[in-house]
């Protein structure tokens, strides 16, 4: 066969099948291959390389700088390296996380200027990251950011310091010519700190608190500038759940604060099922929701499918206690787009009462489901039910039937789950029905006991092409699981 | 329903409409054209890799259409290929080309995975071998190359 014959992008595509060092081997061999490879080699830059300790020869530097769509610079560099990248893409500074003063390290404020420069030179730069901002990038920093990039698209930010910065103003400036926003473990310290102005270009935010927290001005903060991003359609919200403005949220949504939303998560709060119901209700119709708060119960849940099942992909209620095995079966027989699903769990004999004619759940593209589900180890043809309906989800990828806090609001264990064990995956039960999950890749069933024996691990790794994983204890007999244990793992199977 | 495919050396070649239309370019061809017998000639490719490619098409004629992922995903990106097709891909670039002219991705993916499973885990020199590559360096540029190439290396 002979390669040199064949087109730059075909070599290109080659190229995405082989790793770096074998790209590299095929790109020493000759001039046709080493030219059209050279993309691939240099596409991902991190500036200076992290284990080696040869200083970057800025000429080679500069000969493939246009090759380069991704580069990390670790801020420990000399400015000499500051050249332009004409195609760059994606940019990220990884800042040290402790101040230090490594031999060319370059400490605030001529580091700002610095990196104020790199960006300059940059103007095609759509996504970029700050890891470690501390302390806050001066406004020079922020200015370059505002007003060099042609179309910026998503800016990260990792563990920023505003404490009182006059820079503050600048960074929102900034923040408001991107379409997403990353900023986790970032607190917003003063009202000095709030932004002025609007975000209507804002259509994705993700904001992650940072874990110590100092309630100067509360989440209401964090909500008030929230509102003045009116076109969001993801909203992702990380908090610890103290002092969580549950009400103030629920009335910027009672208001149509966000009508283009579909995409709605909220994680490490809590609330009443009354709130997070009002929110379902004026909410409009959602893809994504994910609200792992342990009191949603029925009011939740009628207006999640009143107005929801129609067109949600993820659905998270994990945690959710109160949302019982019916609700559980409910979503699985209204969701017809879902594609993740997790939630606490459901009981073989609950799904045999309530759909005797076996029809099919709609959720046939589901891809990862995650729930226990408790077996009727007194009626086996019950269980066959669940493996019958399961079987059906050919498109699944993940299947984790772990063990929740299943536990209700006075940590009892549900009476309906008291003598029931996890479903079991085993021949005899039905598992042989699940043959056609040909895309499946993990099993999961933490916290659960399993019977599994050497058949069922070998008819796993028959029937599933893609398993890499298949964990939680395999056997309640400690000798059992680990001849299994090692069974799985001398087929490149992982068990943890 | 057929259709008449003519090879760069003026061969016919009759095939059904549903296996012709494997290739994106074809079926872009005849919706063009509309209801029509007229042969479609097809300038690029030779009798020898056209048989090879209806071979291909006829083999997997009943594959669902490949909807085009792109995927970064390294788990997905699997270079497995089916044992049919393996022994299939025994053959030379041309069918890559064709594959590439007639805008077949599927059969272009298998093309491209059998050249990168040839290529992983060797050296330079055994590629250069597998694929009879003719080392066109100056020493002098292997030199600067391999200098070159250890700031690209995995890190």
């Amino acid at each position: 066969m002979n390669i040199v014959d064949l087109p730059n992008e075909i070599l290109l595509t080659i190229g995405t099948f082989i790793t770096k060092d074998d790209i590299i081997a095929a790109a020493t061999t000759c001039h046709t291959l080493h030219k059209a490879l050279a993309s691939h080699l240099w596409d991902q830059l991190i500036l200076p390389a992290q284990q080696k300790s040869i200083p970057v020869d800025v000429n080679i530097l500069k000969a493939h700088a246009h090759f380069v769509h991704c580069l990390t610079y670790l801020t420990t560099i000399s400015p000499d390296y500051a050249i332009p990248f004409p195609v760059l893409t994606n940019l990220a500074f990884e800042f040290s996380k402790w101040p230090v003063t490594l031999p060319g390290t370059i400490p605030p404020p001529d580091r700002d200027s610095y990196l104020a420069s790199i960006i300059r030179l940059c103007p095609r730069v759509k996504n970029l990251t700050l890891t470690n901002a501390t302390p806050c990038p001066a406004v020079q920093l922020w200015e370059a950011v505002f007003s060099t990039l042609e179309s910026p698209q998503r800016l990260s930010v990792t563990c920023m310091d505003p404490t009182d910065n006059p820079s503050m103003q600048a960074f929102w400036r900034a923040c408001s010519r991107f379409e997403e926003l990353e900023l986790v473990g970032f607190d917003i310290l003063s009202t000095n700190d709030l932004p002025t102005l609007l975000f209507p270009r804002l259509k994705s935010l993700t904001q992650q608190l940072s874990p110590y927290y100092r309630y100067t001005i509360g989440h209401e903060g964090h909500l008030a500038w929230m509102m003045r991003c009116p076109n969001l359609t993801a909203l992702e919200w990380r908090a610890s759940c103290s002092s969580f403005p549950g009400w103030e949220l629920v009335e910027a949504i009672l208001h149509n604060t966000w009508p283009l939303l579909d995409s709605f998560e909220l994680i490490g709060t809590r609330f009443e099922d009354e709130t997070s119901a009002l929110m379902l209700e004026h909410l409009p119709p959602l893809q994504v929701f994910r609200l792992p708060s342990r009191h949603l119960s029925e009011l939740s849940f009628d207006q999640l499918q009143r107005r929801h099942f129609a067109t949600l992909r993820v659905l998270d209620m994990n945690g959710c206690g109160e949302f019982t095995g019916d609700m559980v079966l409910s979503v699985l027989s209204g969701c017809p787009f879902l594609e993740d699903f997790s939630a606490s769990y459901f009981t073989a004999s609950g799904l045999s009462k309530r759909d005797p004619s076996r029809r099919a759940w709609v959720c046939l593209g589901l891809r990862r489901l995650k729930v226990f589900i408790a077996g009727d180890w007194k009626h086996p043809e019950v269980d066959q039910l669940v493996f019958e309906q399961l079987s059906k989800l050919v498109q699944l990828e993940e299947l984790d039937l772990g063990d929740d806090p299943l536990r209700d609001l006075d940590g009892n264990l549900r009476k309906e789950l008291r003598y029931q064990g996890g479903l079991q995956l085993r021949l005899d039960s039905g598992l042989d029905r699940l043959a056609g999950l040909k895309n499946l890749y993990a099993v999961e069933f933490r916290g659960t006991v399993q019977t599994i024996r050497v058949e069922e691990i070998e008819w796993m790794l028959e029937s599933w092409p893609q398993l890499e994983e298949v964990s939680g204890e395999l056997s309640g007999n400690s000798k059992t699981h680990e001849v299994l244990k090692e069974m799985l793992e001398q087929n490149g199977v992982a068990n943890y | 329903m057929t259709v008449i495919l003519v090879s760069s050396d003026n061969q016919d070649f009759k095939v059904d409409k549903e296996v012709a239309e494997r290739s994106i370019l074809i079926k872009n061809m005849l919706e063009d054209v509309g209801e029509s017998d007229s042969p479609i000639p097809l300038p690029n490719v030779t009798a020898a890799v056209l048989t090879k490619v209806i071979e291909y098409c006829e083999h997997h004629r009943n594959d669902p259409v490949q909807v085009p992922e792109e995927t970064d995903d390294p788990r997905k990106r699997s270079n497995d290929i089916e044992e049919w097709d393996m022994k299939f891909m025994q053959v030379d670039h041309e069918i890559i080309l064709a594959a590439n002219y007639l805008d077949i991705k599927p059969l272009l993916d298998v093309g491209c995975k059998t050249v990168a499973n040839i290529i992983k885990g060797k050296t330079p020199e055994e590629i250069r071998k597998a694929f009879n590559i003719v080392n066109d360096f100056t020493p002098e540029e292997e030199a600067q190359i391999k200098k070159e190439n250890e700031w690209a290396e995995d890190r």
